[in-house]
């Protein structure tokens, strides 16, 4: 009786270390996904669902325009198995982090736009071709990026990847289908009436996807304001053009979009660059949601002049 | 009294021409290094006759189309795995239509207002036959836009039994012609002879090489190998952020943690949950 209790108590205490040995496996298993933007915190999520964690990079509320690097964020990047980079000019910091931490070839990059097709930022006066990083404010382009960062980490957890690409296609089809809201929104709507300029060149790709022309961006370069003699030349180009739409950031608001707006007239409407607040895996969609929503505002008013 | 000039040369004027020489040559030098290990702004792979650039060759409507085309291209064999899985044996499996694309609200073959926007173009499936005179490419041509100085698109899929190299290689041409008649084939060279022009991203990848130099995906490809999810990288190294050998990096992981917390805490709060 004796050596059955002691073979007893063996195998649970066997069995307790078994199943530590499995969990401690199964947490291994779970990759940990850094981000840099808000979007792809929201491609991420959808596309691993509960099988992965994500972890943004930084801080939910700090902006990523001109972002100065915080010690927190190198603890955050040692938490990472791979991170998801725009790595196209639209989170440099998250480079000086893998520097300052050590991290520089040392952890798993995924470049988001590797499978892009990119454009140069529209309304230039140079007429030089600058790539345009937005890749993220769009349907199309975005649609591109959650495949990428699906087929790179299926290839990473090759367990999980039909599951990641099966949620990749599904996210896709819910991302698309704001392009048929978008739709009904404007439907009758005399779009020939339409000119817009922005603010700065954060909606080239959507703007593209949807048919529609910018012809003016203020800032001369990403997060650079213009010197005044730009801001008169931009003006008098908005007036040429006959632009009647201003499209000017929900987040970083500028005292520039008054002044263009009381010299030349034109409505302004705001869009989110989808770079600001909590960090959520409906993020992306709610706010490109309201982004078109803004858009077709502004078409339906300015086709009644 | 006359004055007289004369030139007066310092000790070592042969000395300073000799240093201005080789100072303008240095820069000169230092500069051409620099171009020449940078490149251009948009250099990439060498864009030859036969092609023309989607970021600095195609513009307005036409390049959105590609644009939607080029991420089309992804979503295909998804669809086409899609229509074919419930195929009894024997029937024949086949690419999706016009038809389709509309059930996927896929661009740019879905007819919406982006769609008028940028030309209305007509698109057109070729199916081949598996034999015969008319086996080939797949091919869907977009032709016949409505905006002034519009071209036509032609995304080819080659098979492997028809003589192309990579079983479902997708192209995608483009030529300055507004109206275009389905080619008799997707080969490169007879499209070429037509005027067909191969149209070549600006990707992401390429940016990324000229940012962080040519070795730069590949380096972070590679770090991919180093990581099976259920063992232990080539290096013997851990792959795990969060090893628990030892009491300092167990205190170092509980901080980590606790700030990943902190962070994601917040946002739940915020979320009001």
């Amino acid at each position: 009786m004796r050596s059955f209790t002691r073979m007893l108590l063996r195998t649970v205490v066997i069995g307790v270390f078994a199943l530590g040995a499995l969990a401690g496996s199964a947490q291994a298993k779970t990759l940990k996904v850094g981000i840099t933007l808000h979007p792809y915190y929201s491609f991420v999520a959808n596309i691993v669902g509960d099988r992965a964690k994500v972890i943004p990079l930084i801080d939910s509320d700090a902006n990523p325009h001109g972002y100065a690097p915080q010690p927190a964020d190198m603890i955050r990047m040692q938490a990472m198995d791979v991170m998801v980079v725009n790595g196209i000019g639209h989170d440099t910091w998250a480079f000086e982090i893998l520097d300052a931490a050590g991290m520089r070839n040392k952890l798993k990059l995924i470049y988001a736009n590797d499978g892009v097709s990119l454009i140069p930022v529209a309304g230039d006066p140079s007429g030089e071709k600058v790539v345009n990083p937005h890749t993220f404010i769009s349907t199309t382009a975005a649609i591109q990026q959650v495949y990428t960062i699906a087929r790179a980490l299926g290839e990473l957890d090759p367990e999980n990847a039909t599951f990641f690409r099966d949620n990749a296609r599904r996210y896709a089809l819910e991302i698309r289908k704001l392009r048929g809201e978008f739709d009904s929104k404007i439907a009758g709507a005399d779009l020939s009436k339409f000119r817009c300029a922005s603010m700065h060149s954060g909606y080239d790709y959507i703007m593209q996807e949807l048919g529609l022309q910018v012809s003016a961006v203020i800032e001369p370069r990403h997060g650079v304001e213009p010197t005044a003699r730009q801001l008169a030349e931009t003006i008098d180009r908005i007036k040429a053009a006959n632009v009647n739409v201003l499209f000017a950031e929900k987040y970083f608001a500028s005292k520039l979009s008054d002044t263009i707006r009381d010299a030349t007239g034109v409505r302004m409407y705001s869009i989110s660059h989808i770079s600001s607040g909590p960090y959520t895996k409906e993020k992306f969609i709610e706010e490109m949601r309201e982004n078109l929503t803004t858009i077709a505002t502004a078409i339906r008013e300015s086709a009644k002049g | 009294m006359s004055a007289m000039a004369q030139e007066v040369r310092p000790a070592g004027s042969r000395l300073e021409w000799l240093g201005m020489i080789a100072a303008t040559i240095a820069v000169i030098g230092a500069l051409g290094f620099y171009v020449y290990e940078r490149g251009d702004e948009h250099s990439t792979e060498p864009i030859y006759d036969w092609q023309v650039s989607a970021f600095a060759g195609l513009t307005g409507p036409d390049q959105a189309i590609y644009n939607s085309l080029y991420t089309v291209k992804d979503e295909i064999p998804f669809i086409y795995d899609d229509i074919n899985r419930f195929n009894e044996p024997g029937q024949k499996f086949h690419w999706p239509n016009l038809n389709d694309f509309q059930d996927w609200l896929l661009p740019p073959f879905y007819k919406d207002t982006s769609w008028e926007q940028q030309g209305s173009l007509t698109w057109t499936l070729f199916e081949p036959l598996p034999e015969g005179e008319m086996q080939g490419s797949t091919m869907y041509l977009g032709t016949d836009g409505k905006l002034s100085g519009q071209g036509s698109f032609l995304l080819v899929i080659g098979h492997v039994h028809a003589g192309f190299q990579n079983t479902n290689a997708m192209v995608i041409w483009w030529i300055s012609k507004n109206h275009m008649e389905m080619p008799k084939s997707g080969f490169r060279d007879g499209l070429i002879l037509q005027g067909w022009r191969e149209v070549v991203p600006y990707s992401g990848a390429a940016e990324v090489k000229r940012l962080f130099g040519a070795d730069a995906v590949e380096r972070a490809k590679a770090q991919f190998n180093g990581f099976p999810p259920d063992g232990t990288p080539a290096d013997g190294s851990s792959t795990d952020a969060t090893p628990v050998d030892d009491a300092a990096t167990k205190a170092k992981n509980a901080d980590v943690e606790q700030l990943i917390l902190d962070a994601l805490g917040g946002q739940d709060k915020e979320k009001g949950k």
